[in-house]
């Protein structure tokens, strides 16, 4: 399997939190008191779940360096 | 101690009104007690910023020449009604661009709609029109392919139906099987997430909840421009059962409001895709409240411990039409991560963003600061409620 990394588009991302709330494994939290959504991209699993819960398209799961570089 | 719009606006016009958010004022209330904030304080301001389905925007394009009376009108391939007088169209915000695959896929994706297109306009982007017509002896022009601008739009407003819900449901999948997609986003079975969608204490319609302030002709902060309420907005309904300070405990008043869209930002009005739902528009909306009283200073200082939203199950009761509540929870407790539903704790987060909500209400106030916003007294009241309904006025 292809490694991808979750990037976030902080252009994009209105700070909703709904990804937050379909992250299972703590990749995605909230980040009180400023309520914003905190990206640890260590604890992601690939499972695409937090893109298809952004409404804004600020999410996605893009080609990690290992894939560019043609290592994976 | 009372005071008056006319003597509101004076201070502000000196740059000398006392002006705090809707969240400073819980803390100004707490530590200065409610005579002193009705004294102290001139104007409080709120902030919302989400998905507000029934949003749309007029567009006057200009005459043509030769003219032409449009009968239909796509706007990067999004229908935008064209019912109206020759080069008057609505564009509304959950529209889907033609030849969208809806949910045949399930769920659907809905990239991109009416929403997309508004948010584009105000970004200054091209946007592609197509328009068709019979041909009148006055407008013979039957075909227009072209790309426009919104500074080269004659009028462009932003028109929204129903913004701003005073109180909203809570959302939860109770008996559903597999995983559901909602306006309110992809809900797990089992009761495993939660999802609300209100700016709680910093919501416009929480902090003046029987209406004395925001009615129509409401000055209002609006996509980070400047727009009015221009009347009650659908379904608003000021009869739903109230706590005992007089606030809903659901879904209640709404707010219908126009502006300018050449006076607005993309960064307060965004399009927006939902899996398996469809499009809508993001809006921000930020309303100043008067102190005009100490029942106002203590209407404003209300916190999200003391506000409550019904739980509701999207997977049978809502879509079946008996939104009968499984609970009853407060903000605080939706704020803080987790809520209690038939005795299982889920988790809950927000679809709409409490940061920006924060960022409206912060530039709210520093207009009003620097005297550029003043404040526009209601011509009329909102329908509000039944004295016998939680002591509401």
């Amino acid at each position: 399997m292809a490694k991808r990394t979750l990037n976030k588009d902080q252009g994009a991302c209105v700070e909703c939190t709904a990804c937050a709330g379909q992250c299972r494994f703590g990749a995605l939290s909230i980040a009180r008191p400023g309520f914003t959504v905190r990206l640890d991209v260590s604890k992601c699993t690939e499972c695409g779940r937090c893109v298809d819960a952004c409404g804004y398209r600020a999410l996605g799961l893009a080609a990690g360096a290992l894939e560019r570089a043609g290592a994976a | 101690m009372t005071k008056t719009y006319e003597e509101i606006n004076e201070k502000i016009g000196k740059g000398k009104a006392v002006v705090v958010t809707a969240e400073e004022m819980i803390d100004v209330v707490r530590d200065r007690g409610v005579a002193a904030a009705a004294r102290e304080v001139d104007v409080v301001t709120t902030g919302t910023f989400g998905p507000m389905c029934s949003s749309g925007a007029v567009l006057n394009i200009g005459h043509t020449t030769p003219r032409m009376k449009i009968q239909r009108a796509r706007l990067n391939g999004v229908e935008a009604y064209s019912g109206l007088a020759a080069v008057d169209l609505y564009l509304g915000a959950t529209q889907l661009r033609d030849g969208d695959p809806r949910n045949d896929a399930f769920p659907g994706r809905f990239e991109y709609g009416g929403g997309h297109v508004i948010e584009a306009l105000v970004r200054g982007e091209g946007v592609e029109l197509v328009a068709e017509s019979y041909g009148t002896d006055c407008y013979p022009r039957r075909k227009l392919e072209t790309t426009l601008r919104l500074q080269d739009l004659r009028d462009a407003v932003l028109v929204n139906p129903r913004n701003a819900y005073q109180n909203y449901n809570v959302a939860v999948n109770a008996h559903g099987g597999r995983e559901i997609y909602t306006y309110l986003g992809v809900l797990r079975p089992g009761l495993a997430n939660a999802t609300f969608c209100s700016a709680g204490q910093l919501s416009p319609l929480l902090n003046d909840p029987r209406y004395r302030t925001i009615g129509i002709g409401t000055r209002i902060f609006l996509g980070g421009g400047v727009g009015y309420v221009t009347f009650a907005g659908t379904q608003h309904d000021p009869h739903v059962p109230r706590t005992a300070g007089g606030v809903p405990t659901g879904g209640a008043g709404t707010l219908m409001v126009t502006g300018d869209l050449k006076g607005m930002s993309a960064d307060f009005l965004r399009g927006v895709s939902m899996v398996g739902y469809g499009t809508s528009l993001a809006v921000g909306i930020g309303v100043p409240i008067p102190i005009l009283d100490e029942e106002l200073a203590l209407s404003t200082a209300v916190s999200d411990a003391e506000l409550v939203a019904p739980v509701i199950d999207y997977s049978r009761d809502y879509p079946e039409n008996h939104p009968t509540p499984l609970a009853h929870v407060t903000y605080a407790d939706l704020r803080a991560g987790s809520i209690e539903v038939l005795g299982r704790r889920v988790p809950s987060v927000s679809l709409s963003s409490y940061a920006l909500a924060r960022e409206i209400a912060a530039t709210l106030k520093a207009w009003i600061g620097a005297g550029r916003f003043s404040l526009g007294r209601p011509v009329e009241p909102l329908p509000g409620a039944r004295a016998q309904e939680g002591g509401a006025s």
